[in-house]
């Protein structure tokens, strides 16, 4: 057997190793949650996935492998939307592999960013990103913690056009620059904003989501457990018994569904290296979602422990 | 790269796990077994004959600084840390001070000895006993020896530099060893923290 066809063949045994939950439809029923992309009315599941920290792992076979196994659950519960960066190290290209693996799920939002201070590496990092996701369209295309943004923006509109990205937006994160960010929300088109949303950190429900709304900006929140401290902080407390009428069962899901659902929020991203917490997390995706009146009393619960 | 450092925080700029990283220590590490094992032997040779005051401590020091650069910086690091391609340069402009170093009239005449010397021989042997301080249970494969694992050789660095080198040279010879010192403390401290 020579070369090609072995690797024709090993390629097709990975893939029918993966194919059978990857080729059926995706665990959804009549209340999984999706929201709306407002500039295009694109529907989509409003528990996407991170990868900072969490997929990068090197050129470790072993760890990539574990990490394709969470990207499995995550298509296999639903999931689209994946973030990543040109700063998280090999993330970018540890997706590649899994989605490679995986035969590059239909449903994938691929989101990444353009974080370089030189005006003349946006296109090299596109480039890059593409080669290390093995993709050449992208879904969403960031300007990274608001790097440079004059300068990116203008060749991120010319992908746009070219049809290499379907949406374009900046991000921020740890509520940092937010007045710099509203002025850009206010003056630029853009598709997404991403910034930093959870129970405990809901500054941006002041200015920033209302004007996001009007604008008709779709909205990510990035660090929606607070880089796992709301997990350190509470699992082993009770959940209030209230949770079973939402269908939460673990506080992941309490936290995810608290930001959801938010009327100006389109998905949020939580970064997860397990399988069972990929599980929980895109629990949040199914079942109703808290009213403005449970959300309050959420907010409370949270401050009385 | 970065616009606005006031705009990061520490923890922007460790992107990996601790599990990450210790995994790329036992593939670096594993990548060239046994060969460290002989790289430490030269070591031990020089310190057991106390040859280690001589010029020619400096040159597998120098060749060490050189080969982590390249292997563990710039072949694995980088991997998972956009600034891996950055410590690798400094640790090649380390192996370039000590190597001028061999080349110009940088030992100290001596004695007596001074609480610094005694300081800097308390440094090499740390940095000889170092890789016994690892409290994780890891083969021998995994274990980082001095001449290998950066940190051992920051320390060696440091110790052969105070306890036989001019005080010019010292200050240096030390400024990459401690830098390289820092962050290891940095990044130690934000494992514990998060």
């Amino acid at each position: 057997m020579d070369r090609r066809v072995f690797l024709e063949r090993s390629g097709a045994l990975t893939l029918s190793f993966y194919a059978p939950s990857l080729l059926a439809k995706p665990e959804k029923s009549p209340s999984f949650v999706e929201k709306t992309i407002p500039s295009t009315n694109q529907k989509i599941a409003a528990i996407g996935m991170g990868t900072w920290i969490t997929f990068n792992v090197g050129s470790d076979l072993s760890l990539r492998k574990d990490r394709t196994e969470v990207l499995k659950k995550f298509f296999g519960k639903g999931g689209q939307l994946i973030d990543s960066s040109p700063m998280y190290g090999s993330s970018q290209e540890v997706l590649g592999f899994g989605l490679k693996q995986l035969g590059f799920p239909k449903k994938l939002i691929a989101a990444d960013k353009i974080w370089t201070e030189e005006k003349s590496e946006g296109p090299e990092q596109f480039k890059d990103m593409q080669k290390d996701w093995n993709i050449k369209q992208f879904g969403v295309l960031q300007v990274h913690n608001l790097v440079n943004w004059q300068a990116h923006l203008p060749f991120m509109r010319e992908l746009k056009k070219q049809g290499k990205v379907k949406y374009i937006g900046v991000t921020t994160s740890h509520g940092r620059r937010h007045s710099e960010l509203k002025e850009i929300l206010k003056k630029e088109p853009l598709d997404f904003v991403q910034l930093t949303y959870n129970i405990t950190h809901r500054e941006v429900e002041k200015d920033i989501l209302p004007l996001a709304r009007e604008k008709k900006i779709a909205v990510i929140a990035n660090r929606p457990l607070n880089g796992g401290r709301l997990m350190d902080q509470f699992q082993t407390k009770k959940l209030p018994s209230w949770c079973s009428e939402l269908e939460i069962t673990c506080w992941s899901q309490y936290f995810l569904k608290f930001i959801i659902s938010h009327p100006a929020l389109t998905c949020a991203i939580p970064a997860t290296s397990k399988v069972a917490h990929m599980e929980e997390n895109m629990g949040a995706c199914y079942g109703p979602l808290p009213d403005q009146k449970t959300r309050e009393k959420m907010i409370t619960y949270i401050a009385s422990l | 790269m970065i616009s606005d450092l006031t705009s990061y925080s520490l923890t922007d700029f460790i992107p990996f796990s601790q599990e990450v990283l210790v995994s790329l220590f036992r593939r670096y590490n594993e990548s060239l077994w046994p060969s460290q094992l002989l790289i430490l032997f030269i070591f031990l040779f020089f310190l057991l004959t106390k040859t280690h005051h001589k010029k020619i401590f400096l040159v597998p020091l120098a060749l060490s600084w050189a080969f982590i650069g390249y292997i563990f910086h710039l072949k694995f690091l980088e991997n998972i840390l956009w600034a891996g391609n950055l410590t690798g340069w400094l640790f090649f402009m380390e192996a370039l001070v000590l190597s001028c170093l061999i080349f110009m009239n940088s030992l100290k005449r001596h004695k007596p000895i001074s609480i610094f010397m005694r300081f800097g021989m308390a440094l090499l042997w740390a940095s000889i006993l170092f890789p016994l301080s690892y409290l994780q249970p890891i083969s021998s494969k995994q274990i980082l020896l001095l001449g290998w694992d950066p940190t051992a050789t920051s320390l060696a660095t440091l110790g052969v530099l105070l306890s036989s080198y001019k005080r010019v040279y010292i200050f240096i010879g030390s400024f990459i060893p401690i830098i390289w010192l820092g962050l290891v403390v940095v990044l130690n401290f934000h494992f514990v923290n998060s």
